[in-house]
Parts: structure tokens; C-alpha cells; sequence
């Protein structure tokens, strides 16, 4: 019953994207602004001061972009279970033979899915704009490897703002706690020196933004960075998803 | 059906000294009763009697402070999930997908209840031919009326065919039109021999719908039994004057 369960509740997720022509538009346009603004600021701005081949800002930057377009999904998972809640629909599903963790991970393998195809967007974008990636169809896949494992940790942290929040209003506010500081250093925005890249280490988006850019960049899968970014990430994703769920599950589920 | 005593002699759900309390607040208050299998069972109070509260410990959804209660023999505390699987729970607030339509809700639901294909396209074929809701179940609830959110919500309730059905004040807001289709609707559910416990404010509700009434007042009982019977014993024409009797206040009071 269970993974019939789930792919029904994941269905009914990806539905709603598609559905719901607010939640489409946000899920489409987020990424191509976010790549189309950063193309045009930065793309013609000299990459001369960072160790890494690329030759323009836009081109370093880009890892980091893909990295915050799947944490943005952080927040919608956060607005989506507050509606939920006000709405009656989460004690709906409680009353159901479904057990929490089936629902919620539905909710982790649809924004996954939805994650990896922002972030794919951006890529996919930058390419047409002139971006040549490195790493090949293995380069693609692993990258993608990170990136979902990022949208895990999203989902986790907007479960953590829903357990909180107690409406819709409130998640987006909390949400921003989370999204502004990984914007600034895990997409490598504002990292300009060993100071601000520590900060920067604390930032799970950290991870994929500097795999992602030894992959691309240099098109070196085996750089032992890739390997050790990945057991560091999974480790992180996999606490904040577990706190995320076990929160929510107290506040929400008996 | 169940594994216990309680379901042998005829009780489907028995409730033992059932209490909850929130911070200083007791909204159950050592509530002990018995529904028997087959029974239409009528919880009547005012708004904030305790009603929802019972409901919600008896659907799993909230723990009792203290007590027991058993419905088909199993334990809700214990044994939630096999509870779950046996009941079909209508609440107040009528809950849908916004973005699915009538018919993927129903599916959904039965879906989530563990019913195979077949059986949740047959069973919702049913469900909205009886209603004479085939036509409005094809489109997105979004746009629903209050009245059709309801009724929606009523066959969510019904769609695994459960054999205990909650229904927490299930006409709520409707106009007096809509509340009468609802009660024959309720009431054909008897006559499938399923077990309906009913949360209303309403006393016509109560006295038309119910084989027996469990009046509550500040989370206690404070009568129980057959509407007639409480008429009859506390020389009364209506329920309402049975719970004025009893309390000196109207049902309708705080309302």
C-alpha cells in the first residue's frame, strides 16, 4: 500500500504545479529571471581575481544560481503544508491509514523532482546564453546527484519553518531566515575572502555550488572535493530532513 | 470486525473515563459511553461542549489526558492506524484539494485508505450517482459552492465504505434545504447497517437523526439515551427543553 500511497500524494503534488498557474509561473520564471539578471549584470564583468578557468562573473556565479533556485523550494514547502494546515486538509490525510511519514515524504520526493528541474532550467538557459559545461552526460547526472540531495534539504528546512509558522504569512517571513544567508554565501555571492567562505561553509548550498563548479568548470568528476562535498552534504540533508519531519510530524500529527 | 470484547457484545466503540485537558482547561471530563453496532449516535451540546474534542481523541487525532476508549475492540491510543483503516471521518471544516477535481479527490482519499483501482472507481461511481453529483465531481473544487464542498466532503467520509462513520456537525452553514437532502442521505446510512456518530448543535438534527442521544455540557454527560426516552423522563417536547431542564441554559445560547 505504502508506495502506491506515496506516488498517488506525489502525483497530487506535481499536480498542483502545473494546476495551479501561480505556483507554474513561479516554478518557470523564478529560474530563467534569476539566470536572465545575473547574465545580463554579470556577464560581462571579468572573472580575472578567482582561481577557477571560467572567463566572466555569470559563468562563476552559475553553480551558485542553480543552487538557490532549488533552496527557494524551501519556502514553497513551507507555504504549501501552512495552507495545508489551515486549511483542514493536513488532519484530512491524519485521519487516513497513512502513516506521517509516507506524507511527508511524498511531499520531499515531489519537491525533489520539482528542485532538480529549476535548477536544470538554469543550466539549460545558461547554455543557450553561451555557457559551455564541463563533465559531459556523467557530469550532468552527478551534478543532478547534488542537487537533489539539496532539495531534500530544503523540503527538511521548510518543514522546520512549517512546524513553526503558524500560517502562511508567518513561513514566508521565517523562510527568508534561511534563504537570504544561503543566497549571500552558499551561492557564492558575497564570498571575497577566507572569512566570508568560512561563514560560507555552514551553508548546505555551499556544497553543491562548488561541486557543481569543479564539475562544469573543470570538468574533473574525480576531484576528491566531489567526493567529499558529497558525503558532507548527504550528512546534512539527511539531519535537516529527519529534524524537519520529526517537528513537523509533533506539531502536526498526534 | 475488531478483535476485542467490546466488539462481541454488540459495542462497537466503548469510551472509558475518557478525559482531555488543555493546559487549565478540561474539554473532555471523564466521559464514559458505550455505541452499539449499527447505532445512529447523537452527540448534542453547545459549541464548545466537548464534541469535536471526543471525535478528534476517537479518530486518533488528538491523545486522551487520561481514560480509554476501544472502537471495534481496538485501542485508539495503542492500536491508531488499525482504527484508522476501520472509519470514515467528515469534519466540520470542509477539507478538499483545491486544485483536484471532485472525482480525483474521491480517488485520492480512497487511495489513501489502502482500496485497490477497481474497487475506488466502482465505489466512486457509486458515491456520485447516489448524490446526483456526477456532473459537478468532473470539476476542479476550486470553484464549488459551500453546499457542494460539503457534500464532497461527506463522500471523502464515505468513500472506503467504512463501517463507523464520524460526521462532526455535517450541516454547518447549510440553508434549510440542503440540511434536509443531507439528513436522508445520513439517514440512508443506517439502513446500510453502519455505525454514524454525529456531532450537532442543531436539536431538530439530533431528534430526527438519532437512535440515542449523548447530551454533553462543559466536556461532561450529562444525559444519554433514546430521544423519546429524555423526553419523556424530563417532561419535555424537544431536546432543547431536556437540556434547559438539565442546566438552565439554552443549547443555542452561545451560539
Amino acid at each position: 500500500m505504502n508506495m502506491r500511497t506515496m506516488a498517488a500524494l506525489v502525483a497530487v503534488e506535481l499536480k498542483k504545479l502545473y494546476r495551479a498557474p501561480m505556483n507554474l509561473s513561479v516554478m518557470l520564471l523564478m529560474p530563467i529571471g534569476l539566470t536572465l539578471v545575473f547574465y545580463f549584470a554579470l556577464s560581462g564583468v571579468s572573472n580575472d581575481y578567482y582561481p577557477t578557468p571560467v572567463t566572466n562573473h555569470f559563468e562563476y556565479l552559475l553553480p551558485g544560481v542553480m543552487g538557490y533556485a532549488v533552496i527557494y523550494m524551501g519556502m514553497m514547502v513551507a507555504l504549501s503544508l501552512s495552507e495545508y494546515r489551515s486549511s483542514g486538509l493536513l488532519k484530512r490525510v491524519e485521519v487516513t491509514p497513512v502513516p506521517p511519514a509516507i506524507y511527508l515524504g511524498s511531499h520531499i520526493i515531489a519537491n525533489m523532482i520539482i528542485a532538480v528541474v529549476q535548477a536544470l532550467i538554469v543550466l539549460l538557459l545558461a547554455w543557450i546564453l553561451g555557457f559551455d559545461p564541463q563533465g559531459g552526460v556523467v557530469g550532468l547526472l552527478l551534478a543532478s546527484l547534488f542537487l537533489a540531495l539539496l532539495g531534500v534539504t530544503a523540503v527538511g528546512l521548510g518543514m522546520l519553518v512549517a512546524a513553526v509558522a503558524k500560517d502562511s504569512g508567518a513561513a514566508s517571513g521565517l523562510s527568508a531566515i534561511f534563504i537570504v544567508p544561503m543566497m549571500m554565501f552558499g551561492a557564492l555571492l558575497a564570498v571575497f575572502d577566507e572569512t566570508t567562505r568560512t561563514i560560507a561553509r555552514f551553508m548546505p548550498n555551499y556544497y553543491v555550488s562548488e561541486s557543481l563548479s569543479v564539475i562544469f568548470h573543470t570538468g574533473r568528476l574525480s576531484d576528491p572535493i566531489i567526493g567529499r562535498n558529497l558525503l558532507i552534504l548527504t550528512a546534512i540533508s539527511l539531519v535537516i530532513v529527519t529534524a524537519g519531519i520529526q517537528l513537523f510530524k509533533r506539531a502536526e500529527f498526534k | 470486525m475488531g478483535n476485542g470484547s467490546a466488539a462481541q457484545n454488540g459495542n462497537v466503540i466503548v469510551i472509558k473515563d475518557l478525559v482531555k485537558q488543555f493546559d487549565d482547561i478540561t474539554a473532555v471530563n471523564g466521559l464514559s459511553l458505550e455505541i452499539r453496532k449499527g447505532e445512529m449516535f447523537g452527540f448534542l451540546g453547545p459549541n464548545g461542549a466537548g464534541k469535536t474534542t471526543t471525535i478528534s481523541m476517537l479518530c486518533g487525532l488528538l491523545e486522551p489526558t487520561r481514560g480509554t476508549a476501544q472502537i471495534a475492540g481496538y485501542d485508539i491510543g495503542r492500536e491508531t492506524q488499525k482504527v484508522k483503516g476501520l472509519i470514515g471521518v467528515c469534519p466540520q471544516q470542509a477539507a478538499v484539494f483545491p486544485f483536484l477535481t471532485g472525482l480525483e479527490n474521491l480517488r485520492l482519499f480512497g487511495s489513501l485508505h489502502g482500496m485497490e483501482t477497481p474497487a475506488i472507481k466502482q465505489r466512486v461511481e457509486t458515491l456520485v450517482n447516489q448524490a446526483g453529483f456526477a456532473d459537478a465531481a468532473k470539476r476542479k473544487t476550486k470553484g464549488y459552492s459551500g453546499g457542494m464542498m460539503r457534500q464532497l466532503n461527506l463522500m471523502i467520509a464515505l468513500v472506503s465504505d467504512p463501517e463507523i462513520v464520524f460526521l462532526d456537525e455535517p450541516t454547518v452553514g447549510m440553508d434549510a434545504r440542503a440540511r434536509r437532502r443531507t439528513w436522508e442521505y445520513i439517514g440512508a446510512l443506517k439502513d446500510q447497517g453502519k455505525t454514524v456518530i454525529l456531532t450537532t448543535h442543531y436539536i431538530e438534527e439530533a431528534q430526527a437523526l438519532s437512535d440515542r442521544v449523548a447530551i454533553i455540557d462543559y466536556g461532561e454527560l450529562i444525559a444519554l439515551g433514546t430521544p423519546e426516552a429524555l423526553m419523556e423522563e424530563h417532561e419535555a417536547n424537544d431536546l432543547e427543553t431536556v437540556f434547559l431542564n438539565i442546566t438552565g441554559r439554552r443549547i443555542m445560547e452561545g451560539l
